[in-house]
Parts: C-alpha cells; sequence; structure tokens
C-alpha cells in the first residue's frame, strides 16, 4: 500500500517542521510544509498531494478550503488540524461548512494524526466522535435558519428582490433610483419594506442574510426569470 | 423493528441516567441498564431533542459523510429504533 502524499500548511514553524517530521517516522510522505496560504496553493500545484494537513489558526486559511479555490475535483482532499487548547464545536462547523474532509485535534498524538491523514487519503470522513453530535446539531440550526431566510425571501414581491439584489451589489439608494428609473424617495421606500419583510434591522444585516444562506444566486434567477 | 415517521420527533428519556466517564458516556435507564453508546450512537442520542426530526438528522450525516440520503435516512432510523428498543429514547405520539 502506497504512503499517503501530504502538504502541511501551518504559520508556526518550530511546530510546522516537528509535524512534518513526526509524520514521516510515521510513514506518511510529506511532499512539502508552507508557513502560509500563498506558499500552501504553490505546493498543492506542484506536487499536487493526496491530503493537506492545514492548521485553522493560519491567516486565510479557511480560504485553501473554499471550493472555489480549487474544484473539488482538482483539490486534494483536506484535514484541518486544530491544535488550539480548547477546539470549538463552532470551529468544526467552520472547516466542515469551507469543504473539509475531515477535522482533528491532534489529542490523539502523531500516530492519531497519521491514522486521520491514512482515513482522509482513504476517502473517508474524519470528526472527533465526541464532536459528531454538536455537528450534525449546528448543521440542523443552519439548514433551519437558511429554510427560514428562504421564506422570508419569498414573501418579497419581485420588485423588492431586485431591490434587494442592488443592496446586496453595495448600491446606495441613488444609485438603485438611477438603475430602476424611479425617485430616490422610492427607492428609499422599497428598501425599508425589504428590511422590514427580512425583519432585520439595516442594509449590511440583509446583505449577510442574503450571503450567509447563500441566497444570492437564487435571488439572481429569480430577478432574471421576472425580467425575461 | 421500530419504525419512524420521517416527521418524528424522537426525544431522550428524562427517566435515564447519565454519567461521563473516561470521555464515553453511560446511561442507566429507568430499569438499571445500563448503556455505552459508540460515538455515531451517541451522536444520534444527542439529537433526540424532541424538536428534531430522522429527515434533519439524515440531512445533516450527508452534509458531513458522503453517503446517500436514503441510506442516511435508513441508518438514522435503525439508530433511532436501537435507542427506543433500549429505553434511552421516546416517540411522543
Amino acid at each position: 500500500m502506497t504512503s499517503p502524499s501530504v502538504v502541511i500548511a501551518d504559520h508556526r514553524g518550530l511546530l510546522r517542521e516537528a509535524l512534518a517530521d513526526a509524520l514521516r517516522r510515521e510513514g506518511i510522505d510529506v511532499l512539502a510544509a508552507a508557513p502560509d496560504c500563498d506558499s500552501a496553493l504553490l505546493q498543492l500545484d506542484r506536487t499536487s498531494p493526496g491530503v493537506l494537513v492545514v492548521e485553522p489558526a493560519m491567516p486565510g486559511a479557511l480560504d485553501l478550503l473554499v471550493p472555489t479555490v480549487r474544484s473539488r475535483d482538482e483539490r486534494p482532499r483536506i484535514l484541518v488540524l486544530d491544535r488550539a487548547v480548547a477546539a470549538s464545536d463552532a470551529e468544526l462547523l467552520r472547516a466542515i461548512e469551507a469543504g473539509a474532509d475531515g477535522y482533528t485535534t491532534g489529542r490523539g498524538g502523531i500516530a492519531g494524526l497519521a491514522d486521520a491523514v491514512r482515513a482522509i487519503a482513504a476517502g473517508r470522513t474524519v470528526v472527533p466522535p465526541d464532536m459528531l453530535g454538536p455537528l450534525l446539531h449546528g448543521l440542523i440550526e443552519q439548514r433551519r435558519a437558511s429554510s427560514a431566510a428562504f421564506e422570508r425571501l419569498m414573501q418579497l414581491t419581485p420588485r423588492e428582490r431586485e431591490i434587494l439584489l442592488l443592496v446586496a451589489d453595495g448600491l446606495d439608494h441613488d444609485d438603485i433610483a438611477e438603475q430602476l428609473f424611479i425617485s430616490a424617495e422610492t427607492a428609499r421606500t422599497h428598501v425599508h419594506r425589504v428590511l422590514r419583510k427580512l425583519d432585520v434591522g439595516s442594509r449590511l444585516e440583509a446583505v449577510t442574510l442574503v450571503r450567509r444562506h447563500g441566497l444570492a444566486d437564487h435571488l439572481e434567477r429569480v430577478v432574471e426569470r421576472a425580467a425575461g | 423493528m421500530t419504525t419512524f415517521s420521517t416527521d418524528a420527533r424522537p426525544r431522550r428519556r428524562d427517566d435515564v441516567l447519565v454519567a461521563i466517564r473516561d470521555d464515553r458516556t453511560e446511561l442507566t435507564t429507568a430499569a438499571g441498564e445500563l448503556h455505552v453508546l459508540n460515538p455515531t450512537a451517541h451522536a444520534l442520542w444527542q439529537l433526540c431533542d424532541g424538536l428534531t426530526t430522522p429527515s434533519e438528522m439524515a440531512a445533516a450525516v450527508c452534509d458531513v459523510f458522503d453517503v446517500h440520503v436514503e441510506i442516511a435516512l435508513r441508518d438514522v432510523a435503525a439508530g433511532l429504533g436501537a435507542l427506543v428498543r433500549d429505553g434511552l429514547v421516546e416517540v411522543p405520539k
């Protein structure tokens, strides 16, 4: 059986090198150890590892997981190694949502980490057993929140959805008015009505709601359909 | 075999004693039977809050694990069935 090939992305120099050495001793083929995201991306392109082990505290670490950086087919399997003293359920949820294939706290030592790398390389999902329940619960809560947000979105009229899309694009009242050939006062009234229907207190909250629940694409499709 | 409607809302029984020992959860039923749950069963037991349906549980399982929703639903139902049979979970009518 071939040993899994790995790139490590960790901003802490001494720990990064120690981790690479320790994993090599466990039979893992460590191809590179990168100190930051840019270096990690270069190493991923250069070495095409089976697994990327990433420390989530590294600045921009979760960007390495976002599918837009690399498509799921092209990118390596990703294991998040959270060595924070108190690894949190929220961090795990963030990592899984960002596209990680596994998450480990390192409590199992180097042997445990090597096992996690092998499991990830073999296509399995790794989650600390004691964190599985809270993770599933967090995902369920997020689905419910998204569903509620979607229902609120559906209460908007086609014109209000169009307005919301422009708000999400960062346009102010005057820009919206110009774009839709209406007065600034009318645009302001539309925006206030949208905020009230969405049950949010500001334009920023409305934009956050749309982005957090991935509603922008849906909004665009609905607006296009109405326009077409 | 216990069967579940996908919109049932199973909940942990109030008369079960819970003890955490050495990273494992021990559950003792009202009848005095001791159960030590494996991690998956423990996660499922944690989700039995009287609000969450088997469908929601299965959807979350699919979010984490690369598994077809039908298989997740079947496994969730089987796991819940075992928890009900063991007297750890009840399904309000």
